[in-house]
């Protein structure tokens, strides 16, 4: 249980920063809004689809969140509203 | 604490434009090369220049490289060095082409050749007529770029250290530099980096500023850890603002906005810049509307509760132009202003944009310290290219489209050196000090054993308010002067920064802790740098140096044509001549004039 929790943590810790890092200063400023305000109550699936976004490249990402971009996935459609209103 | 050591021929600090392009000569000669990166490679701020690449290649319009040279010492009001000036503009097809033979998507012309466009400073023919020399990918030049140079890399086995963060820079008792300390992010454990070369690709540090067009990474971490070491950085009181990025929030309003019809208006709703520039109003060069705008906001016309910032109006323009000729612009707006463009109009402030100053080098990418007489004496072992680094091409003021060539050129340059001192033998490794890991151990046990000290973003805050203020766009000399007292209060404040969380695996606190150091060095040694130079030219324009028939533009040739050195070492500073010689014997220096466009 103990490995389960650490790799949990690390996990999250690794998220939290990739969230907030980006080459475009528009993400970084809509996602230090969303990790203020929602991120420590993201469940588990709502964690696997944010790493799903943030594996795309950044401007992709951006243009979604402008809706100039859909989204590939329905799933992410949940998380961008989010990020969108963050 | 346990400290690793890893060895290798050449340590690269930093992944955009010009890490990649460094790394790639070095993996490619076989030297083994290690990348060390906050973020995944293409994560870096290169990913956000969408101008393009400026190169004479002539393919759309007559060009060459004189005239590209001629624009660059222009455009650096004299203050660039012209060897290294005419190495750049010289190198610059060579390097386009091939960044296009790595990948590299550029826009065509209908016959198949790299297309074109004009921009902004560049001419033909000594400034005659505007000339089209900038190569672009869509309005994706700098994410394109960084890909092809990734991919070429992965090619060469280059080892990427991927959220790894340089910590301090290690140099021997003869100040020659063995190499970085660095922490593992996921893990916080502290590592030797020991190598026969560094080199130094850490972009720039806007973030020193409240308004800031940069991405949060941009905190200036290669410019801290060298002045840290003793290295003194180079001009540091020149920065590039853009009129307007949305206030509070920095992100760019693009002057196309302007192109289209956008009017700026005071608290009184009007369009002052009638009275400032009455031909070219709005579409005056941005130094002009950045100062009128600074201007109206400290006589008490600004904006909002605080009147510190003015509007950009399109409520004029048609809900369809609106989406069709500016789109993107309606989102920002409404994201980080929180008003619809079409109905209310965009709170804007003049914003830091780029760092022309950073550590010195010369063209061949070596950082280079004054000793024994020679201002420009090479530092064993060390190198820096990009936006860190001061070659110094951009001098007072850079060229739009002349920063992708920057990293590009002195990307590759710098690592052309590297491979040449490897194969010569005289890049040796040398023995590490016994206290190679010493400083960084003692600035994490500070922070992890710090009572009663400030929250990090306090003392960033302040630093950031401070330097928007005193050392704007726009330059007071009683602001300065007070802006130095400031700034060096808090930098002691920065001395008892406390965090909360002292875990090991990903602290971001920790990392952001770390990050104010570097941004403390930066803003230090740019408003000292400032404060003492009285003067204006290119960026740097002092409110009690303006333009006379003695001094055009405010700039004193006989007392300030020379680069400023500040050390963080007591603080100080000293001066080194600029280098009015190109590279080539055959080439004619540029003649020291008024910059006028």
């Amino acid at each position: 249980m103990e490995a389960k929790g650490d790799k949990a943590v690390i996990n999250r810790g690794r998220l939290r920063w990739h969230a907030s890092r980006h080459a475009l200063l528009e993400l970084d400023i809509l996602f230090r809004r969303f990790l203020d305000e929602h991120f420590d109550r993201l469940d588990d699936s709502q964690l696997a689809v944010l790493e799903e976004l943030l594996a795309l490249e950044d401007l992709d990402l951006w243009e979604m969140i402008c809706g100039r971009r859909e989204c590939r996935d329905a799933r992410w459609n949940g998380l961008v509203e989010l990020l969108r209103a963050s | 604490m346990n400290v690793t050591k890893r060895t290798f021929d050449a340590v690269i600090v930093g992944a955009g434009g010009a890490g990649l392009r460094a790394a790639l000569q070095l993996s490619e000669a076989g030297m083994r090369t290690a990348v060390l990166s906050k973020v995944f490679p293409t994560r870096s701020h290169t990913v956000a220049a969408q101008g393009g690449v400026a190169a004479s290649l002539g393919n759309s319009t007559e060009d060459n490289w004189h005239w590209h040279m001629y624009d660059t010492v222009k455009g650096s009001d004299w203050l660039g060095d012209q060897d290294a000036i005419e190495f750049m503009c010289r190198k610059a097809n060579e390097v386009v082409i091939e960044l296009e033979h790595f990948g590299m998507p550029f826009d065509r012309t209908d016959n198949g050749k790299i297309y074109q466009r004009p921009f902004g400073g560049h001419s033909q023919n000594y400034g005659q007529s505007p000339v089209m020399r900038s190569c672009a990918a869509a309005d994706r030049t700098g994410h394109a770029m960084l890909h092809a140079l990734y991919q070429r890399n992965v090619r060469a086995n280059t080892q990427f250290f991927v959220e790894w963060m340089a910590l301090d820079l290690i140099r021997n008792s003869a100040g020659d530099i063995l190499g970085v300390t660095a922490m593992e992010m996921e893990t916080g454990e502290i590592s030797i980096f020991h190598s026969r070369a560094t080199v130094f690709a850490t972009g720039g540090a806007g973030r020193i500023y409240y308004s800031s067009t940069n991405a949060f990474i941009n905190t200036g971490d290669g410019v801290g850890i060298a002045a840290r070491a003793g290295i003194p950085l180079e001009d540091m009181e020149f920065w590039q603002f853009h009129p307007t990025g949305v206030a509070g929030a920095g992100v760019l309003i693009t002057e196309g906005v302007r192109g289209e019809g956008g009017i700026l208006r005071n608290a009184a709703g009007e369009r002052f810049m009638e009275r400032y520039a009455p031909n070219l109003k709005d579409l005056a060069s941005r130094d002009v509307v950045s100062r009128s705008m600074v201007t109206e906001i400290n006589e008490g016309r600004g904006c909002g509760p605080d009147k510190d910032h003015v509007m950009l109006d399109i409520t004029h323009l048609s809900p369809e132009t609106i989406m069709k000729r500016l789109p993107g612009i309606r989102e920002i707006a409404i994201q980080f202003a929180g008003v619809d463009p079409i109905k209310a109009p965009i709170p804007v402030v003049p914003t830091c944009h780029y760092q022309m100053g950073g550590i010195p080098t010369n063209y061949k990418g070596q950082v280079v310290v004054p000793k024994d007489g020679n201002p420009n004496s090479p530092v064993q072992g060390f190198y820096a290219a990009g936006e860190c680094a001061c070659a110094s091409v951009h001098g007072a003021n850079r060229l739009g489209t002349n920063s992708l060539l920057d990293l590009l050129v002195f990307g590759k340059s710098s690592g052309e050196t590297v491979v040449a001192d490897f194969k010569s033998g005289s890049l040796t490794l040398k023995d590490l000090p016994a206290d190679a890991a010493e400083a960084s151990l003692a600035r994490i046990a500070r922070l992890d054993g710090q009572k009663g000290g400030e929250g990090v973003h306090d003392v960033r805050l302040a630093m950031q308010r401070t330097m928007q203020k005193h050392a704007g766009v726009f330059r007071f000399a009683d602001l300065l002067k007070e802006g130095v007292s400031k700034m060096a209060e808090i930098a002691d404040r920065s001395k008892r920064t406390e965090i909360g969380d002292k875990s090991k695996v990903w602290n971001t606190a920790r990392i952001e802790a770390l990050e104010l150091d570097n941004l403390i060095e930066v803003a230090q040694a740019t408003i000292v740098s400032a404060e003492a130079r009285k003067e204006s030219r290119g960026a740097h324009v002092r409110d009690d140096a303006p333009d006379t028939a003695q001094r055009p533009n405010g700039r004193d040739d006989q007392n300030w044509l020379k680069h400023t050195l500040w050390y963080s070492q007591g603080n100080r500073l000293d001066y080194k001549p600029v280098n009015l010689k190109p590279m080539s014997p055959d080439v004619e220096s540029i003649a020291l004039a008024k910059r006028t466009y």
